[in-house]
């Protein structure tokens, strides 16, 4: 199957060299303008930025944090409304802080957890289940978004995490590696060993394009 | 579900050099010539980072909230900057007078020795610190030490707390009291100087100061720091150089 597309707008994030964002998700060359407008207190100059911003966010939270995937969220907008004013910076730099900021309350939410007695799961709301999509799924003409999120949350979780800062969030090796604290080679390691799983998992799956 | 802290320490993991990952990870577009069965996975990533779906943008009304109130909440950074780090001693002036009272007291014990052993005090107090410190009495009884019988060597001036350092104040020869003790009270830089019962001409009991390596000792005899020249001489390190070691009771 030939990507439409939109998936051809989706391999702009992919170059290491030189980013180049992602199409219609990515603010561009208007990013400093928007930023400066959303810190002087244009709310629509703000929603644009969230609008950008929160689908990958929540995207990355879901495989990082699953069922407190929007808690991580809504923290971490809260955190970045505080501290909009002061930021400085393009717009890698904004997704960077974007996204540190997500890793930290995911953290947060993840040690909390640990401390907490875990609850039965017929307690917890069917939609915020995890569930890995089914070969249906999988051989539709082109795979959900949902799940494409629930194949990689699949993954060992440093390979999902470095999959997901370097494919949605559309950072760099050297900025993931900074973020998750490993090299930029266990990094690239990392990534490369979970795009051969989820080939591994895709060809059991049967799908073929 | 991967849900589990991140690790933060790099194991040092080689790269890797496949050609066809790199180019997903890194390519504009799905390169060609690559394996067939990452086709499906290049689909996978371009699932995700398709356009925003609808549930992906139901918090916004929430955000936007948190947005317009921005300005009544607190910045935690700007508070931190605004802290301060709160003194222990927050008044200066009780650090002042607690160094003032310190430095008064240290002096007053150095200048009542001195006194002691230049004989200027009055006959109860000279006979009171002859007893104490063994300064000269005040019947000119000469300033006690340790003994001829080599207690000396052990004596408080060698063994005291001051005569175990390194300077040589060791019981095993160097306190030996003599008659021609150095005691100008002037342990030499390895504070070996020998102990002497007898003040010598030169021992004014001047303080002086020691650069003895020796633990400092607190007995009077060992010369307050400055080697006394009660010829007790061990002189070592008793004092320290300041000459301000503070006299000790005797055994």
């Amino acid at each position: 199957m030939v990507p439409g597309p939109g998936s051809r707008r989706a391999w702009h994030l992919l170059r290491d060299d030189e980013w180049r964002g992602r199409g219609d998700n990515v603010i561009g060359d208007g990013f400093a303008e928007v930023l400066a407008a959303a810190q002087e207190g244009s709310e629509a100059a703000f929603s644009r930025l969230w609008r950008d911003g929160n689908p990958p966010l929540l995207r990355y939270a879901r495989v990082v944090a699953s069922e407190a995937a929007e808690d991580v969220a809504a923290e971490t907008w809260l955190q970045v409304v505080r501290g909009l004013a002061d930021f400085r910076g393009d717009e890698r730099a904004w997704r960077a802080w974007l996204f540190t900021t997500a890793r930290r309350r995911a953290i947060d939410h993840a040690r909390r957890r640990s401390r907490r007695p875990a609850g039965p799961l017929d307690e917890v709301p069917p939609g915020l289940l995890p569930s890995a999509p089914d070969a249906a799924d999988l051989a539709i003409e082109r795979i959900s978004t949902r799940s494409a999120v629930a194949l990689l949350a699949g993954l060992p979780a440093i390979q999902a995490e470095v999959i997901m800062l370097r494919v949605v969030a559309g950072l760099d090796t050297e900025t993931v590696a900074q973020l998750v604290g490993r090299s930029p080679g266990a990094v690239r390691v990392a990534a490369h060993r979970g795009l051969r799983r989820l080939a591994g998992i895709l060809a059991e799956a049967g799908v073929t394009l | 579900m991967p849900n589990l802290p991140w690790p933060t320490r790099s194991r040092g993991e080689p790269v890797t050099g496949d050609p066809s990952l790199a180019g997903l990870l890194a390519w504009a577009e799905f390169p060609a010539g690559s394996e067939p069965e990452l086709k499906p996975v290049a689909e996978v990533l371009a699932a995700l980072t398709a356009g925003p779906s609808g549930d992906e943008l139901a918090g916004e009304a929430a955000a936007l909230a948190a947005y317009r109130n921005r300005g009544s909440v607190p910045r935690p950074a700007t508070r931190a900057r605004r802290r301060r780090r709160r003194p222990l001693f927050p008044f200066p002036s009780v650090r002042v007078a607690a160094t003032v009272a310190a430095a008064a007291a240290v002096l007053s014990v150095s200048a009542f020795a001195t006194a002691a052993y230049t004989q200027v005090l009055p006959a109860p107090v000279q006979r009171l610190a002859h007893a104490i410190i063994g300064a000269p009495g005040a019947g000119g009884e000469p300033a006690t030490g340790p003994s001829p019988a080599g207690s000396g060597a052990t004596g408080r001036g060698a063994t005291g707390p001051g005569g175990t350092g390194p300077a040589g104040g060791t019981p095993t020869g160097r306190a030996q009291p003599s008659p021609t003790s150095h005691a100008t009270g002037q342990p030499t830089p390895q504070g070996s100087a020998e102990p002497s019962t007898e003040p010598t001409p030169s021992d004014s009991g001047t303080p002086t100061t020691t650069k003895s390596k020796g633990k400092p000792s607190t007995h009077p005899t060992n010369g307050n720091g400055n080697g006394g020249g009660n010829g007790n001489g061990n002189g070592n390190g008793n004092g320290n150089k300041n000459g301000d070691s503070t006299p000790t009771p005797q055994p």
